[in-house]
């Protein structure tokens, strides 16, 4: 008896194990015709429509040229500041926000924001975007290598992000657990504590930033601040970076170009 | 030049103040392949010569550009449909409502696509393209032009991104409510958006009943149901539920027996409307609304009655036999 | 575990055609549950069909239509079964409600609340099985009479489709419910039952659900067949 009760064991787990499956499908099922009984309407409502509705507010106008997923994706500089600063970052100057943003897409936000001392050298690496490890060639179109050219500082022999912080790391973690990112709007009203926090974590992050970032002819010049051939540029393309294309631009930019952006977040 | 940059862009608010995502990138390939591939920037952008562009205009679709028209041999311009546009509920002509602001524009629904065919389309094309190259020389030309022709015949615009497209604005009740107008909230409840969402190309979506080409009506010329030309107005809706391919049967009462898609926001608010007014269609809504909510309240008290009392008796049953077994020592 | 052993003498539940109008009844309800369902869907489920969706969407106007008949066909049937065919009359007089079904329910739940000592004893149908067997009455007047309705919709005006709309959605999703909560419960989980209960497909009650669950049934077969020549399987319900 105790030999045919053994045998028929598996068998009776698979039963139970079906009517265990078939079992929450059923308890599944019936809940979802609950919620449509008594609780759909209330995702129909004023309110939950005009929630989602807001969400469309920010519109994304499809390229009438035609642009591709990656760009409508927006700019991946691979830098830390994205986390709260978002792609397109630049609004502030009218005339150059764009053609800034159009740098960003391919450069971490610090080689532009923290200017080298007197004397300190930063090394730049392109890193590839998806792998994050430093790219061999430059594979693509102008604007668009598929990476993001990365400043290092040379600390301990070790090469350093800039952006690589660890106090504010923490901060950032205690500041979204309170949920103290900036909103779509950009603004978040608190108070006390919350504020406190928030004042820490902006002077944190930004307190390597320069006042005065990198000007555009700091780069496309001859012997500029970037070696683009050591940035796996091609002789020409190099050639063309710093004399030919934006150069001539830029000096009709540098009369009205005197971006004021951090020198008036430090003045808050 | 700085274009070919695909992070050249911005966040902008626009004039009906919305964040919105500028991207000045133009990618040549596409752009070449799509529309508006033969035209020059400055055909339609007035005013870039200096750079940075301080000058520039916004860019007018009603222009007369340098394309000829084969058929008249004039110049080609969008001018007639802007024009049809203005007079439409949508435009500033058209529009009953007061506020004249928010009303969409050109570029709210049209966005330049590349020319773009089906799978199955596009190998039956390709190779009756090699049709038009046996007279017109011109290779790129015939299939610019034989791309145009095939694309325009075919579905252009799925149902499902109709409905989003129009959902953009009409499903905000803050759009809605500064025009008057009710969500379409109550559309996805209905047999046409459930078949739409399942994917079915031929039930209708908005533009089939609001203005189908099928019965002479365009989008650019869509108007109000108060309007007595319209489609939607009750006279002619019968006419538009019948189309052919449609409900082919449809009777008068089946036309014009209640509102489409009402929205469960509106149907809330004539409930509350509980007095007699003058008008009788309003009264017979106000009914209508109230006779629906009733069943629904009817169920939602009889489910509740049922399944509380058999869930209960089925789980008190359970404790039941459990505590029998117990007693029994089986 | 002897309880259902092979050896156990047992009584004639369903008969065949009573199992056939059930197997029809069930599958298509089923079908009919699951393809009407399809169309409140939330479309973030929807979108997960994908390409497929589209012929999906097609198969499923047509399998709805198809059960639909199947299950008002069986609906007739049963109307000329329980009026015209003996085993029919004798289901339908049994399930007749009477005033000693709400003693029984009282006297059941006071039981199960412990405030009684014993069960009270049931017969053919007990008080439970009757509501549900009504119900489906209530209920198939309601979805196969909206349910034409919406098939032949050119020909009603548009507020009668919303009315049958509104009545077809309310019964089926309280059809389904009790079916879950109140049918398949008690056939497939209660622990009397556990893991189905075989009468669907046999048509038998072993005597030891008979006694538990229906003892006064069980007595007047007893009775009646002693009452009758020895052979049982002619005058009796019960059989070896």
């Amino acid at each position: 008896m105790h030999k045919g009760s053994a045998a028929s064991a598996p068998k009776k787990f698979l039963v139970h194990l079906t009517m265990a499956i078939i079992f929450i499908l059923l308890f599944a099922f019936s809940s979802w015709l609950l919620w449509l009984t008594y609780f759909r309407d209330a995702s129909q409502s004023e309110e939950a429509l005009a929630k989602r509705a807001v969400s469309r507010q920010e519109m994304v106008y499809e390229p009438f040229h035609g642009a591709g997923d990656s760009v409508l994706e927006g700019g991946k500089s691979q830098s830390w500041c994205l986390k709260c600063h978002k792609d397109y970052s630049h609004s502030k100057s009218k005339e150059v926000r764009g053609i800034l943003n159009a740098h960003s897409f391919f450069m971490a936000c610090e080689v532009c924001h923290i200017v080298p001392k007197e004397g300190e050298r930063f090394e730049y690496k392109w890193l590839g975007r998806s792998s994050n490890l430093p790219m061999t060639e430059l594979k693509g179109k102008p604007g668009d290598y598929g990476g993001s050219i990365v400043p290092f500082r040379a600390e301990k022999g070790f090469a350093k992000r800039l952006d690589e912080n660890a106090p504010a790391n923490l901060l950032l973690d205690e500041a979204v657990t309170a949920n103290l990112l900036p909103d779509e709007s950009g603004k978040k009203g608190s108070t006390g504590d919350l504020q406190a926090l928030r004042d820490r974590l902006n002077t944190e992050i930004h307190k390597d930033l320069s006042s005065k970032p990198v000007f555009c002819d700091k780069c496309h010049k001859e012997n500029g601040m970037l070696d683009f051939a050591q940035l796996l540029y091609s002789p020409e393309r190099a050639q063309r970076l710093e004399f030919g294309d934006g150069a001539t631009i830029i000096k009709q930019y540098k009369e009205f170009y005197l971006p004021s952006l951090h020198d008036a977040r430090r003045n808050q | 030049m700085c274009h070919k940059y695909p992070g050249l862009g911005r966040y902008e608010i626009d004039t009906k103040k919305r964040v919105v995502k500028r991207v000045f990138y133009v990618n040549e390939g596409l752009h070449k392949a799509s529309y508006h591939g033969k035209l020059n920037c400055s055909d339609c952008h007035e005013g870039v010569d200096k750079i940075p562009h301080t000058d520039a205009k916004k860019v007018d679709c009603g222009k007369s550009c340098h394309v000829i028209e084969p058929s008249t041999g004039k110049v080609f311009s969008h001018k007639a449909i802007v024009e049809d546009l203005k007079k439409s509920a949508h435009g500033v002509e058209g529009s009953r409502s007061k506020n004249k602001d928010d009303l969409p524009g050109c570029r709210d629904c049209h966005a330049n696509k590349p020319y773009q065919l089906g799978f199955h389309g596009q190998a039956k094309s390709m190779a009756f393209l090699q049709v038009c190259h046996q007279c017109h020389e011109e290779q790129a030309w015939a299939e610019r032009f034989f791309r145009h022709v095939t694309y325009r015949a075919s579905i252009r615009r799925p149902s499902a991104e109709v409905v989003k497209l129009c959902s953009k604005c009409h499903a905000n009740p803050g759009i809605m409510a500064r025009h008057k107008l009710d969500v379409i909230a109550g559309f996805q409840d209905t047999y046409h958006a459930k078949a739409i969402q399942y994917g079915d190309v031929e039930v209708a979506n908005c533009l089939n009943c609001h203005a189908p080409y099928a019965l002479g009506f365009s989008p650019h010329r869509i108007t109000s149901k108060q309007n007595k030309k319209s489609p939607t107005n009750a006279d002619n809706k019968r006419a538009t539920c019948s189309q052919s391919g449609c409900h082919v049967e449809a009777t008068k009462e089946f036309a014009t027996g209640s509102k489409v898609h009402i929205s469960p926001v509106k149907a809330a608010r004539l409930m509350e409307e509980a007095e007699e007014s003058a008008d009788d269609a309003r009264n017979r809504e106000i009914f209508q609304a109230k006779v629906l909510h009733w069943i629904k309240l009817f169920y939602q008290i009889l489910i509740a009655a049922v399944i509380g009392g058999l869930g209960g008796h089925r789980l008190l049953d359970l404790y039941a036999t459990h505590r029998d077994s117990k007693k029994g020592g089986r | 575990m002897s309880r259902h052993g092979k050896s156990e003498k047992s009584f004639v539940r369903l008969t065949k055609s009573e199992r056939v109008q059930h197997v029809i009844m069930f599958v298509s309800t089923t079908l009919l549950i699951i393809t009407g369902f399809m169309l409140m869907g939330e479309k973030s489920a929807i979108d997960l069909l994908g390409a497929a969706g589209k012929s999906i969407f097609y198969w499923r106007g047509i399998v709805h239509r198809i059960a639909a008949a199947a299950v008002t066909a069986v609906c007739f049937y049963h109307l000329y079964y329980v009026m015209f065919k003996a085993d029919g009359k004798s289901w339908f007089r049994d399930m007749l409600p009477k005033s000693r079904d709400l003693v029984d329910a009282y006297q059941n739940v006071m039981y199960m609340l412990g405030l009684r000592k014993e069960r009270p004893r049931l017969d053919r149908f007990t008080y439970l099985e009757k509501l549900e067997y009504f119900s489906v009455y209530f209920g198939m007047f309601i979805v196969i009479s909206t349910g034409t309705m919406m098939w032949t919709q050119s020909y009603w005006p548009k507020f009668y489709l919303d009315v049958a709309d509104a009545l077809h959605l309310g019964e089926a999703t309280l059809a389904a419910l009790a079916i879950i909560v109140g049918h398949i419960f008690a056939v497939h989980y209660h622990p009397h039952v556990y893991p189905m209960n075989r009468a669907f497909i046999d048509g038998k009650i072993s005597e030891t659900l008979m006694k538990e669950e229906h003892s006064l049934w069980y007595e007047r077969i007893i009775a009646e067949d002693r009452s009758k020549p020895a052979n049982g399987a002619e005058g009796g319900r019960g059989n070896a």
